[in-house]
């Protein structure tokens, strides 16, 4: 059918005339006011969209000042940790007869290869087991410049062998001084150090 | 919304609002009075008030529908419209029964556009977005439902 024939029926139609509605525009008025407006605003997608927008915004806001407020904190701490490394390496300079109640102790960990920095000479540099003898628990670790063999007169199966992991080392080289920890009283160990110039 | 421009739309688009809402229950003017309340209660008012009843009717409208469906679940020819979808004289009363049986020949979606172009006075514009359709989609729609609208008219002529 073309367009002629369309234009015609819209007229023809349009002729016809719906039934009109028995509304009371008051009575309508009276019904809006009486029901409560709904609670909830209708949205449209944009406005949604909006919304969700907002929110990422504001997680992405809030999640950048935290962000900031621990970067400020870590570098607070690598400031104070700086400092630190800085005060011990002044103190780790001993003249060769100073006392070594005055340095500080470090922990040995067994299991972590430990390495040495600049900043911490005498922080221990490697620890590696060697084969003890059927009594004698040995090993070898190196602090700072030097390598010492330290022999554990402790059979190596008995119960103090564990105790070892509680070893420090003092941080005189003169000395080389193992120390078992005050807290580790169990510790029947006696130390001898051997100093293997390298 | 004005008093004044609530009786304004009723008297521009009351009875196309009506027939709009026939298609889905048999008491259009309640879907309409709905649709009207709830103009009066949007703040702000739509920027499209008439394509804005027309949806919103339209909704009203298949509620009201679902109700009378849980209502009259066993008299289901109850549910039918029994009054005359146009206030014809008595010479316009066989075209006006014609139209309404060929309007029921067509699909739902047809019927929406038709009435809604033809008495409603929507832009295709308009009518896209009360359908969710393209305008050009909307506007093929509304030809073809014309041609059948046509076919049917004529064969009942013949008749």
């Amino acid at each position: 059918m073309n367009r002629s024939t369309d234009h015609e029926l819209e007229e023809v139609l349009r002729t016809l005339v719906p039934r009109s509605p028995q509304l009371d525009v008051d009575t309508i008025l009276e019904n809006a006011a009486e029901r409560p407006a709904p609670s909830v605003p209708k949205t449209t997608g944009f406005s949604w969209l909006a919304m969700s927008g907002a929110c990422a915004a504001s997680a992405m806001i809030g999640a950048a000042i935290t962000f900031a407020i621990i970067q400020s904190k870590v570098d607070d701490l690598r400031t104070q940790i700086a400092t630190l490394e800085s005060q011990r390496n002044d103190a780790s300079q001993p003249a060769v007869n100073e006392s070594p109640s005055v340095e500080p102790r470090r922990e040995i960990d067994d299991d972590v290869p430990q390495f040495a920095s600049q900043s911490n000479p005498y922080r221990v540099r490697s620890y590696s087991n060697l084969l003890p003898s059927q009594n004698l628990g040995s090993r070898t670790l190196v602090v700072g410049s030097h390598l010492k063999r330290i022999a554990f007169q402790v059979p190596y199966d008995s119960p103090a062998q564990q105790d070892l992991q509680d070893l420090e080392i003092t941080d005189d080289p003169a000395r080389s001084k193992l120390t078992p920890r005050q807290h580790a009283p169990s510790t029947r160990a006696t130390l001898i150090s051997e100093l293997l110039d390298t | 919304m004005e008093p004044a421009k609530i009786r304004h739309l009723i008297d521009r688009h009351g009875a196309s609002l009506v027939l709009y809402a026939r298609q889905w229950c048999r008491n259009p003017d309640d879907a309409v009075q709905e649709a009207l309340i709830a103009l009066v209660q949007e703040t702000p008012s739509p920027n499209d008030p008439t394509a804005w009843l027309f949806k919103v009717t339209k909704r009203k409208a298949m509620n009201l529908a679902r109700a009378d469906q849980r209502r009259t679940k066993h008299h289901q020819d109850a549910a039918r419209w029994t009054d005359s979808w146009f206030d014809a004289k008595h010479d316009q009363r066989l075209i006006a029964d014609e139209a309404e049986r060929a309007l029921e020949q067509l699909t739902e979606i047809e019927r929406q556009i038709v009435v809604a172009r033809i008495w409603g006075e929507l832009t295709f514009e308009q009518i896209a977005s009360l359908v969710d359709m393209s305008s050009s989609a909307v506007h093929r729609h509304f030809h073809l439902a014309l041609d059948t609208m046509s076919a049917l008219l004529g064969e009942r002529t013949k008749h």
